[in-house]
């Protein structure tokens, strides 16, 4: 059954077994987990079907320079930002569950082993077919020299690619049974906890048109994503000060996303990136990425957190110094900024004046002529680092109120020089690995400048939030224990990237979905 | 010496280093850079000479790494060796390992290859 709660009479209330508030990966998987067990499940979705700006700009909040407004990075309408997914999946690595002596306060409550079954069922759910047994089997072309790449410290891997599934869209119709209430343009204003502060009693929801109703359910499951599910546990704070679990402080802390630099060129043997190709494996009408990855013996050893490094094909044009030197020359022109180096641009601009003349021509709107600017010129490494958990990156309520009134949260985000050294290390490494192994040389593209200065500036991000809620058995170290429920609470549990004590360098739908199948099979069990 | 362009860079670097072909040195992807063993004394002096100049003029001296990196790690035209043990030298953003940047600079003091 579907309900739009803006057409709701006043005074409705909403009863159920469990209750699961946030329609998007986590909110749909957990619901259709649970379709077998016959329990009577209400799925709440702020948002409506489809997209709206009285929604979507709740999703606005301050936050520091650096970071991205979420309101451009997330969508808040039923399937959440699976809706704009580009769809990239796979599982974390083993070594991201693991206690790492070098990464403060890292380590799962599960390991790898313990979610592996999970991954199988999460597979279906983002439509990529089974996982493959053995994913060598699928670089054959690169099979010479994944043995030097791995001498070096790397290996290739295979990425997956899902559709992208739309969870809204996919999954809509199934979820149309008979045990299922979907209540649309619902937004949670409060967790309502027993005065004991052993277990929530009530949820409190309210539509556009400021009508309220109250919700009770055996069990609640917060599924709103990275940002908002701490920022619901701060705002419930009418018995436990500071918010619902947060007794030790913990909620909205160790906020995390994957920092993306465009850091180098690669210019490797002609062989190679024969071997290479374009960088996709297809195999059964499926599309398989390749990226770089340093292996776990070099992370170890060189107490480096996890990283990728897709390469992507460049262009000529794309690499080319003397488009690079035009630039430079362009921007001290336009800031009065000194130009060093005048003769060695100037040699660049002569060297490539066909691919200026050709990039000009493109800018301008007129067709390609100059077939070399077209040629292959290199790899870009754009490098996708495994953020550190640090405590002073976090969510926080500021006393600016949204359009329901509720208080709006503030992302607090800064990335250390720690996390900029590891990046040279990281890249420093791999010139080594692949110099050594013969496979090519590496060019960074950033300047001391850029790492000093500028290199938040430079810095993308994969718009992944998580840790906001961390998992861990100790109460003292984390705000859901390794079900999932929030410690010293008996019926509310959280779901999605928030819970994740560490975030990897693998974007994190797969985790998510398989974390939920996890707890899904939890609350069967309690249910039973 | 007029400044080398990016493209004559990575052509001198590939030219001396065994199995570094550096593809994108050369106008097609499939062409393959030509074999150390293939090239003559001249274009050798030139490759090595070139670097050492080329380093030269971007800062990087004999006695630049000496402070930086002290003196351990000797003058090599081995250039994969020199990668693997070597500590790097960024120089225009390229990550190049010291004792190959040694031999280049050299060869650049002495006028070429002795």
């Amino acid at each position: 059954m579907l309900i739009d709660f803006n057409d709701a009479p006043d005074g409705a209330a909403f009863n159920a077994d469990i209750c699961i508030v946030g329609a998007g990966a986590a909110g749909i998987t957990l619901a259709m987990e649970l379709i077998p067990t016959g329990k009577r499940i209400l799925l709440i979705e702020g948002g409506g079907l489809k997209f709206s700006d009285e929604s979507q700009s709740l999703y606005r909040m301050p936050r520091d320079r650096w970071y991205w407004d979420p309101v451009r990075s997330r969508l808040r309408f039923f399937g959440g930002s699976t809706n704009h997914w580009e769809g990239s999946c796979r599982t974390f690595d083993p070594i991201d569950f693991e206690t790492r002596s070098w990464v403060p306060d890292s380590g799962w409550p599960i390991s790898y082993h313990d979610l592996e079954p999970y991954y199988d069922r999460a597979f279906p759910y983002i439509e990529v077919g089974a996982r493959f047994p053995d994913e060598r089997m699928l670089l054959g072309d690169l099979n010479p020299y994944q043995k030097k790449l791995v001498a070096g410290g790397f290996q290739a891997r295979l990425g997956y690619h899902s559709p992208p599934t739309r969870f809204g869209k996919r999954y809509i119709e199934d979820l149309d049974v008979s045990n299922i209430t979907i209540l649309t343009r619902a937004n949670l204003m409060s967790i309502n906890e027993s005065a004991d502060r052993q277990s929530v009693n009530s949820l409190t929801i309210c539509n556009y048109k400021q009508q309220k109703a109250t919700v009770t359910a055996k069990y609640y499951v917060v599924a709103l994503g990275g940002i908002e599910n701490a920022r619901a546990l701060l705002l419930s704070d009418s018995v436990t000060p500071g918010g619902i679990g947060n007794e030790r402080g913990l909620v909205g802390r160790y906020f995390m996303d994957h920092p993306v630099i465009e850091g180098a060129v690669f210019y490797p043997t002609a062989d190679f990136v024969r071997a290479w190709k374009t960088g996709v494996i297809e195999y059964q009408s499926k599309t398989h990425p390749l990226s770089l990855e340093a292996s776990d013996d070099l992370l170890r050893r060189n107490q480096l957190t996890n990283a990728r490094m897709p390469l992507d094909w460049a262009s000529k044009s794309y690499t080319s110094l003397g488009i690079e030197s035009v630039h430079q020359i362009e921007k001290a022109l336009s800031t009065g900024r000194e130009l060093h180096e005048v003769l060695t641009h100037l040699s660049n601009v002569m060297g490539d004046a066909d691919l200026i003349f050709e990039q000009w021509r493109r800018n301008h709107g007129f067709s390609p002529w100059i077939a070399r600017a077209d040629e292959y010129g290199g790899f870009v490494m754009s490098i996708m680092m495994e953020q550190r958990p640090d405590r002073d990156n976090r969510i926080v309520l500021t006393n600016d109120r949204d359009a329901l009134g509720l208080r709006k949260g503030r992302i607090a985000w800064r990335l250390p020089q720690s996390e900029k050294d590891d990046f040279k290390r990281l890249l420093g490494l791999f010139a080594k690995g692949m110099g050594a192994q013969g496979l090519g040389v590496v060019r960074s593209s950033l300047s001391e400048d850029d790492m000093n200065r500028r290199f938040e500036e430079l810095i993308n991000f994969g718009h992944h939030h998580m840790g906001t809620t961390r998992a861990s058995a100790d109460p003292k170290r984390g705000v859901v224990d390794p079900d999932q429920r929030i410690h010293g609470r008996a019926n509310i549990y959280i779901a999605g990237s928030s819970v994740f004590p560490t975030g990897s360098h693998v974007p994190p739908t797969t985790t998510i979905v398989a974390m939920t199948i996890r707890l899904a099979d939890h609350l069967k069990k309690r249910l039973a | 010496m007029k400044s080398p362009s990016r493209r004559t860079l990575l052509r001198w670097i590939g030219a001396l280093a065994p199995a570094i072909g550096v593809a994108a040195a050369w106008e097609e992807a499939g062409q393959t850079a030509p074999a150390p063993d293939a090239l003559d004394a001249n274009q050798r002096n030139a490759a090595v000479f070139g670097l050492g100049a080329w380093l030269a003029r971007n800062g990087i001296t004999s006695e630049a790494l000496d402070r930086q990196h002290g003196e351990a790690f000797r003058a090599t035209g081995d250039l994969r060796a020199s990668f693997d043990q070597d500590p790097l030298v960024e120089v225009d953003g390229f990550l190049l390992p010291v004792g190959f940047c040694r031999h280049c600079l050299a060869a650049y003091r002495d006028g070429g290859l002795t």
